[in-house]
């Protein structure tokens, strides 16, 4: 279970905490954007990644979240990682670094650093996303999302409805999680294994979850639409804010941090720039 | 079966800001046989409490011992199957009816047999049993339980537990949001129950029903328990720290008494106690 709460807000009072939302998610973008540039060579593509990744993991440790609480949460990618191996054994390869062969087939390295690739990838994905929501309160983050829907605004596009919707669907995600954990310990006491048990046992185990679960949902939803209804909700209203967000200093000063990592990436990518070839270093 | 809870300690989401002690030090005994009350405000641990009977969560520091089943901190203690002990203590959560998936009543009355391996027909026949027992009638064997009314879905939720044929049957405010008849006919339900030799453990914000129907109760207070005893016991002591009220019997009592109208307390358990007392005292004069 405690692969799901992760990245769910946690109250500490980081000064990522405190950043404004809007500038977390300009960084968020930034660096994805960054991490998934074409860079000229494998080396250089690892050099941003790891540089990337040491970033990540001093931003994870200001916010208070463990590094390998969300490795555990990602075990599933091994799956995934054995996947793109075999995907690459059989793609065409670009360099001719032979590493063993499995009878008559070759394998080179090439496959092992194109999936190792991905995989860091992706897991410098999940970390940057799972540091922006663990760090914001999910209203300032849909405030925040609103807030570059504006220029939308003005071509008659209903950016807060959309605003809205995000914001009840984050809201409901804690409760719907806590519906799982209730119905899941219901079910649990009248006999179901959720974790062991033969294919066949699995998928009644999951219909006895997911079916209630989403009558629960329904009812809820149900109940929501009324009671926003009955407190005169009208999504085409002009609204006000209760609480707004402020942009400081700092934000500019990590806007800017990030914005020189993402140029320097930038840079690597278009230019084709090799550092190693600088310190007389062959790579590939 | 006894129920007995040694030094259980539970915190959730230790190590976190959330982290939150539930059970403080909690040594207990629920007897076999008993009809035993857990009371408390909310939020003062009775909910955490039941849920270590039926091992859904793990003490974290502690032991509770159910018969010859083992639910402790220490993982070598630890009984490793704990299928067998589902299967004995039958857990009536808060809201059953949102627990129901089947597509019809039958069915989802015989999922827990089922899955404590009996066979198909076996678990049906239980699952009819179970149906009349908790007073639907053989029309509601094949029907949605998607479309009853909400009392009758709370009765085949409670059903689905029955058919189990536990010999612990924890019940979390099995009367919450039923209407008063219904509410009366499922607390005589777990009487029966009780009569035919199953440890009944109520949780519950409701002291009258604790009055008429429990020969024990747990006062439970911000994790700890603060007194096990008989109700009589328990009425008449200032209650109102604890978010209890004396039961509405005891409340007349009390006032008869104010006025000057001696009568028995200690034996009250329902209405008809009261008006017998009420009236050997007159007959005495």
């Amino acid at each position: 279970m405690a692969s799901i709460t992760l990245g769910r807000y946690v109250p500490y009072k980081s000064f990522l905490h405190k950043m404004d939302p809007r500038a977390k998610i300009f960084a968020l973008i930034i660096l994805m954007v960054a991490i998934f540039l074409p860079y000229e060579t494998y080396a250089v593509s690892f050099l941003v990644g790891g540089i990337i990744f040491v970033l990540t993991i001093v931003l994870l440790w200001i916010a208070h979240m463990s590094f390998l609480n969300l490795l555990k949460s990602l075990s599933a990618l091994w799956i995934m990682m054995v996947f793109l191996l075999l995907i690459y054994m059989i793609a065409p390869r670009t360099t001719d670094f032979y590493a063993f062969s499995i009878g008559s087939w070759k394998i080179y390295w090439d496959s092992f650093i194109e999936a190792g690739r991905i995989i860091l990838r992706l897991v410098l994905m999940v970390m940057i996303s799972m540091i922006l929501t663990s760090t914001t309160k999910p209203l300032d983050l849909t405030d925040a999302f609103e807030w570059y829907l504006f220029p939308l605004k003005l071509i008659g596009f209903p950016s807060h409805i959309i605003a809205m919707i995000i914001t009840l669907a984050l809201r409901f995600i804690p409760t719907i999680l806590d519906d799982v954990q209730r119905i899941m310990k219901a079910q649990t006491s009248r006999g179901v294994d959720f974790e062991k048990g033969s294919l066949i046992a699995k998928i009644k185990a999951i219909i006895s979850l997911i079916i209630p679960l989403f009558v629960s949902a329904f009812v809820r939803s149900d109940e929501l639409a009324n009671a926003m209804e009955c407190r005169g909700y009208d999504p085409n209203a002009k609204r006000t804010k209760y609480r707004k967000l402020h942009f400081r200093w700092w934000d500019l000063f990590e806007t800017f941090i990030v914005l020189l990592v993402f140029g320097g990436c930038l840079y690597l990518s278009i230019s084709g720039f090799n550092p190693f070839n600088l310190l007389g270093i062959a790579t590939i | 079966m006894s129920v007995k809870f040694s030094n259980v300690f539970y915190t959730y989401s230790p190590k976190s800001p959330f982290e939150y002690q539930a059970l403080k030090d909690i040594n207990l005994e629920f007897e076999e046989g008993k009809f035993i009350g857990v009371v408390g405000k909310t939020g003062s641990g009775k909910s955490t409490l039941i849920q270590h009977i039926n091992a859904l969560i793990t003490p974290t520091s502690g032991s509770v011992i159910v018969d010859e089943f083992v639910n402790s901190s220490n993982k070598k203690e630890r009984t490793k199957v704990l299928k067998p002990l589902r299967k004995h203590v039958g857990l009536v959560f808060q809201f059953p009816e949102y627990q129901l998936f089947e597509e019809t009543v039958e069915k989802d009355v015989a999922f827990g047999p089922k899955n404590f391996g009996a066979k198909n027909e076996e678990a049906l026949e239980k699952a009819r049993k179970a149906i009349l027992r908790v007073g639907l009638n053989e029309t509601f064997f094949e029907r949605s339980p998607f479309e009853l009314s909400g009392g009758e879905k709370r009765k085949v939720a409670i059903a689905g537990i029955l058919a189990m044929e536990p010999k612990v049957l924890v019940v979390d405010e099995p009367t919450a949001g039923l209407d008063p008849a219904a509410a009366r006919e499922t607390m005589s339900l777990f009487k029966e129950i009780n009569k035919d030799g199953v440890t009944v453990i109520l949780v519950t914000h409701d002291m009258d029903l604790v009055a008429s129907y429990c020969d024990e109760v747990v006062v439970m207070d911000e994790g700890k328990v603060f007194t096990k005893c008989a109700p009589s016991e328990l009425f008449g002591r200032d209650l109102t720290q604890y978010s209890l009220q004396n039961p509405h019997i005891f409340d007349f009592a009390l006032s008869l008494k104010e006025r000057g109208f001696e009568i028995e307390t200690s034996s009250l358990k329902t209405t008809e106690d009261l008006a017998k007392a009420i009236a050997r005292r007159h007959k005495r004069g």
